[in-house]
């Protein structure tokens, strides 16, 4: 079995507290959201660092509410790991994530992925 | 655990027969999974006092007085995963043992406030003033007002301050617990468990229950001491007396040590460290558990000291 790149994009933050949508997927597979957030860097003297959160979203039911978070991760500041995998989510019905940048500078680009096995 | 997940449904190829090269796979970037936190924010610190925040015990002895704010629902604007408190007493005269000093911290609405961390014990006097931080993970959602309020023994107490942080989680962090409950408080006295070490010098004592049957399920424990100043024998202050406890579960006659020789050190009318720290064992709910000790003295009536445990639940 191997992965298949199911959607990949780079989201460029422009406004900061925008939830930004990296992709909305209706396949049916296990996913990983992987996204790279290298860019991220401390603030300097006066200025605060980067702030940035990464949220996963599925629906339950084809007949019910949704998109639904799932997961969320927040990452700050310089990255020791760059790259954010999410956990592996079955998902048979929609599968979402986002991104959204808190704080710091604006107009970062972050690569992203969806891998669907 | 959803690593647990990846091996089952997303790597079919990978043997599991080969931890080490699951392992590999599971480490990304070579770092250990499951303790990320970041975003961290301090409520309740009073800058233009470089103090913390004020909360009045009840009138009443060994009652609850009313919940005051350390963060308005306005103002915490990010998810918690992970809790530290701080608190600073120091007006409880006479430190008897019937005169403890315990806090909770709640959330929710004003009116309608639910207790997330139980009967926090400090009992610092005005000649020894006492200080306890610790952090545990707690789950608590972006926007909820977060309150603290106190109990003491002799009631109308306004010496103690506290003061939380919070912080927010990555993706590999945990989404935190539920909350603390207190084990070996008793609230109707306003006491702690009082243990008495052994006899002679630097020997163990008997084991004392801290509880016969764990209520629930905790999936970490932190313990608290504090000592009595006068335990009605005389002057209260001693210096320089040093603790070591242990922390057992299981039957009376067959405990199981699980916190090992945690040290103390009693200076005046206060225990350093006062906190021993979050330590994440699991103890099964229905689960007694005792505390045992050992002094440097063997002066009665000054070597004795309280300790409450406290069970995180998820």
């Amino acid at each position: 079995m191997t992965w298949t790149l199911s959607q990949s994009g780079s989201q460029t933050t422009g406004t900061l507290g925008t939830e930004y949508t990296l992709a909305t997927d209706t396949n049916n597979g296990t996913f990983v959201i992987a996204a790279d957030l290298s860019a991220m860097n401390n603030g300097s003297s006066g200025t605060v660092g980067d702030l940035v959160e990464l949220r996963v979203y599925t629906k339950e039911l084809s007949s019910g509410t949704g998109p639904i978070q799932a997961w969320k991760g927040t990452y700050q500041n310089a990255q020791i790991n760059g790259i954010k995998i999410s956990p592996p989510i079955a998902s048979d019905q929609s599968l979402q994530g986002t991104i959204k940048q808190v704080s710091g500078s604006v107009g970062r680009s972050y690569p992203w992925k969806f891998l669907r096995i | 655990m959803w690593f647990t997940n990846l091996i089952d449904t997303v790597i079919p190829s990978l043997s599991r027969n080969t931890a080490e090269s699951s392992m590999t796979m599971l480490q990304a970037g070579g770092f250990p999974l499951g303790w990320e936190v970041c975003r961290g924010s301090s409520w309740g610190a009073v800058a233009n006092t470089t103090g913390l925040t004020t909360i009045n015990s009840g009138t009443a002895p060994n009652t609850k007085g009313s919940w005051t704010v350390l963060a308005n629902a306005s103002a915490t604007t990010t998810d918690v995963c992970w809790m530290g408190v701080q608190s600073y007493q120091f007006g409880m005269n006479a430190g008897t043992y019937s005169n403890s000093w315990a806090f909770d911290i709640g959330i929710g609405t004003s009116g309608s406030q639910q207790v997330v961390v139980n009967n926090l014990i400090n009992s610092g006097s005005t000649g020894s003033q006492c200080i306890i931080r610790g952090e545990f993970p707690i789950s608590i959602p972006a926007n909820t007002s977060i309150w603290a309020r106190s109990q003491s023994g002799t009631g109308n107490v306004t010496s103690g301050l506290v003061g939380i942080h919070l912080y927010d989680g990555a993706f590999t962090e945990m989404e935190g617990a539920a909350g603390v409950d207190s084990i070996g408080w008793n609230g109707s006295l306003s006491q702690s468990t009082q243990l008495t070490p052994g006899t002679a010098t630097n020997t163990l004592g008997s084991y004392v229950q801290l509880t016969a049957s764990t209520t629930r399920d905790y999936m970490g424990i932190f313990i608290i001491s504090e000592c009595f100043m006068n335990n009605g024998t005389g002057a209260g202050q001693q210096f320089g007396y040093q603790y070591l406890v242990d922390v057992a579960i299981g039957a009376s006659g067959a405990e199981q040590v699980i916190l090992s020789k945690f040290w103390f050190i009693r200076n005046g009318g206060w225990m350093g460290p006062s906190t021993s720290g979050f330590v994440p064992i699991q103890i099964p709910a229905g689960t007694r558990i005792a505390a045992r000790s050992q002094c440097s003295s063997v002066a009665a009536g000054f070597k004795e000291f309280g300790i409450v445990a406290y069970g995180v639940y998820q």
